[in-house]
């Protein structure tokens, strides 16, 4: 284990790889009942080791491309775009993981508010993109005389209604 | 693929139910440091799923080289996957992953 240690990063990385390529090809060309031989793993983890290098440089390219940091499915969906079953395998894993980025994006719901003051709402929504000064007093909600210099509204009625304002 | 497929009816291989049947994957630590090795720039993050779709065109390649080579080593007759039955099946297999 202490030769392991001795080795560099690309070393490590080539020697693991290898390791998990010879346990593949062995179950594979067993369920076909031959043998592979060490030169033959040797190649194949090379040629992997090589293409996945490559697969990192495009993929880094796309990614800047499309003006991101992150690498995202599309990216190496793109990398399979001239391979047609690998793309449709590819697609096929996909769709067992999209539930993830959807429940990220449940958390900012909008709270439910009476209709007669939805208008209202939206128009105070505006309101606080334009006046980011006036947002503290908004927020308390002093008395309706505040609330009717801020804001353009048919209903005076619906003054007495808190306001509930998202963030 | 298309290709392979054609020619190996005989030989009744069929890539991807030996590739479903497979037990044993490709570590996704190991191909997030071979990535991370390439990336020029060191702003540049790989996402989870992704990392998972990279591992899973790995592990496809690794399958289809011994898959073809192993049918080029039965053409043959002779029962060890060698060196030369790799060398074979490489010219299309690079045409086939971009």
């Amino acid at each position: 284990m202490t030769l392991f240690e001795y080795l560099s990063t690309s070393e490590k990385v080539r020697s693991a790889l290898h390791r998990d390529v010879v346990a593949i090809c062995t179950e594979a060309s067993h369920c076909l009942g031959l043998e592979i031989t060490r030169p033959a793993t040797a190649i194949i983890a090379e040629l992997v080791f090589r293409k996945i290098s490559a697969y990192g440089l495009d993929l880094e390219a796309f990614a800047k491309h499309a003006k991101r940091s992150v690498i995202n499915q599309d990216d190496v969906k793109l990398l399979a775009r001239r391979n047609s079953s690998l793309r449709d395998r590819l697609n096929g894993l996909c769709k067992n993981t999209p539930s993830v980025s959807k429940d990220k994006r449940r958390k900012t719901t909008v709270p439910v508010v009476k209709p007669e003051s939805t208008r209202k709402e939206v128009d105070d929504e505006n309101q606080n993109k334009k006046q980011k000064v006036n947002m503290d007093d908004e927020f308390n909600l002093p008395g309706p005389s505040k609330v009717s210099d801020n804001m353009i509204t048919d209903d005076p009625d619906a003054d007495d209604d808190d306001i509930i304002l998202m963030d | 693929m298309a290709r392979y497929n054609n020619e190996n009816d005989s030989d009744k291989i069929d890539p991807s139910t030996v590739a479903s049947e497979l037990k044993s994957n490709i570590k996704q630590d190991i191909i997030k440091e071979l990535l991370h090795g390439s990336f020029q720039d060191n702003k540049t993050k790989l996402g989870n799923e992704a990392l998972t779709l990279v591992v899973e065109i790995a592990k496809c390649l690794v399958t289809e080289t011994c898959l073809r080579a192993s049918s080029e080593a039965l053409r043959d007759g002779s029962d060890k996957v060698d060196f030369e039955h790799v060398e074979k099946c490489l010219p299309q297999l690079m045409l086939d992953f971009p």
